[in-house]
């Protein structure tokens, strides 16, 4: 267990972006656990500078989307084109095709796009026209979607958002942050300045290593004593899919690894339960017309106080 | 008359000592268990899902005297062996002991406080 890949990627992470010390953290998390991530808050708050320089100091390949109302899947995952030279259709390859893929506002591109990125999310394969094309290793996708916004926007539904392994939101700087952001940012900082942590074998073994984190079966138990309690609960109209509790475990064992441990303890989970959870939970209406709950959160940290874990 | 107040005074002591005392620990899962226990029972402001970490800060930050380190990497020895699949660590550290006992004894002085003259 390497309990410095965390200080070393927050180190070179840090010397970019300000302030986010807790977002960096939580997409190593996912990005060892094997997952995608989705980046909520209002424009200009670091969101693609933190993935681009996330994905340079993890010696990956990078490619963006601006996703946009009138986006066909091809644009995002490629199609056949028709060589003259050769006479022959051939299959050009779409930004897809990479190892960290932002998918910046993903709510904007119509639920064709959507549903073609999550599928390549899920399966890690694009399929054009019977061709089915593996998708690089590792891949991941950042997807990032300003909640502020209602216009011209097509929201996720609830199958899909099942498909992210976590929701980060990134809350505005406080005021020291926000001054050393400005000031940082008349001398133009670039993430070309940032050195790879891994090689391509280093980062392999990582990933290995990370898959080896034991998981007790009180642990599991454990999950699924709380699945159970998120569709039991009132305040709550859609609980935890079994999906989301095999992504918790995953983060967990991440966690795990990231604190120089070979197994899960029931603090791994309960650290990473409302980052994977929170987005999959859907809240009854009624239960937020009468006050008793206003954030899906809320209902996981509760739910978290009253099972008890194996001890 | 005096006598019998003596001997009813002895009594309740031994009693009161006999709960503070926590039960035998032989091995550090039986200590961990009880200290669980003692925690779920005598610090009533953590929540029944509370994990050793939240438990140990409460407890830190309420001022509990311990030798927190010799504490800690018993902790992380007993979690290696109970979620783990690690050998149990051999002995039972005396601080978890001293944490159980503490606990006991922190209760039964505040339940003998709101006994006490004044109280309603």
């Amino acid at each position: 267990m390497d309990i410095a890949i965390k200080e070393r990627v927050l180190a070179q992470v840090r010397t970019v972006v300000i302030g986010r010390d807790r977002e960096a953290d939580l997409l190593l998390v996912a990005f060892l656990a094997g997952g995608h991530v989705l980046l909520e808050g209002v424009p200009g708050i670091s969101k693609t500078i933190l993935a681009k320089s996330f994905a340079r100091c993890m010696g990956l390949d990078f490619k963006r989307i601006q996703f946009t109302p009138d986006m066909l899947p091809l644009d995002m995952i490629g199609g056949f084109v028709f060589n003259t030279k050769e006479r022959e259709f051939e299959f050009r390859k779409g930004p897809v095709f990479t190892n960290l893929l932002l998918a910046d506002e993903i709510n904007r591109a119509p639920p064709k796009v959507q549903s073609a990125l999550l599928e390549s999310m899920q399966e890690k394969q694009v399929t054009v026209e019977g061709l089915t094309q593996k998708l690089p290793f590792p891949f991941m996708v950042i997807a990032t979607q300003n909640p502020q916004e209602f216009q011209g926007v097509y929201p996720l539904p609830e199958n899909q958002l099942d498909r992210f392994l976590i929701r980060v939101d990134l809350p505005y700087p406080d005021i020291p942050t926000e001054s050393m952001i400005i000031r940082r940012n008349l001398s133009d900082m670039d993430t070309i300045n940032l050195d790879p942590v891994f090689t391509e074998a280093e980062l392999r073994e990582v990933l290995r290593k990370v898959e080896e984190v034991h998981v007790s079966e009180e642990v599991i138990d454990y999950l699924a004593n709380i699945a159970a309690e998120t569709r039991k609960d009132k305040r709550l109209r859609l609980g935890a899919s079994p999906r989301a509790m095999v992504h918790l475990v995953h983060c967990g064992r991440a966690n795990a690894f990231l604190s120089g441990r070979d197994f899960v303890t029931p603090e791994d989970i309960k650290k990473m339960s409302s980052f994977v959870l929170s987005h999959r939970l859907k809240l009854d209406q009624s239960a937020v017309l009468t006050g008793n709950v206003a954030d899906p959160a809320e209902v996981v940290r509760d739910i978290f106080t009253k099972v008890r874990p194996p001890r | 008359m005096v006598d019998l107040a003596l001997a009813a005074a002895s009594i309740l002591g031994f009693t009161a000592l006999q709960r503070a005392r926590p039960p035998a620990m032989s091995n550090p899962l039986e200590a961990f268990q009880v200290l669980g226990r003692s925690i779920e029972k005598f610090v009533p402001s953590l929540p029944l899902g509370f994990t050793w970490g939240e438990a140990m800060e409460r407890l830190k930050q309420s001022g509990v005297k311990l030798d927190w380190g010799r504490f800690e990497t018993s902790l992380n020895e007993y979690e290696a062996f109970r979620y783990g699949d690690h050998q149990m660590p051999k002995g039972v550290e005396p601080e978890v002991v001293r944490l159980a006992t503490t606990l006991r004894r922190n209760v039964v002085g505040y339940r003998n406080k709101r006994k006490g003259p004044g109280s309603s």
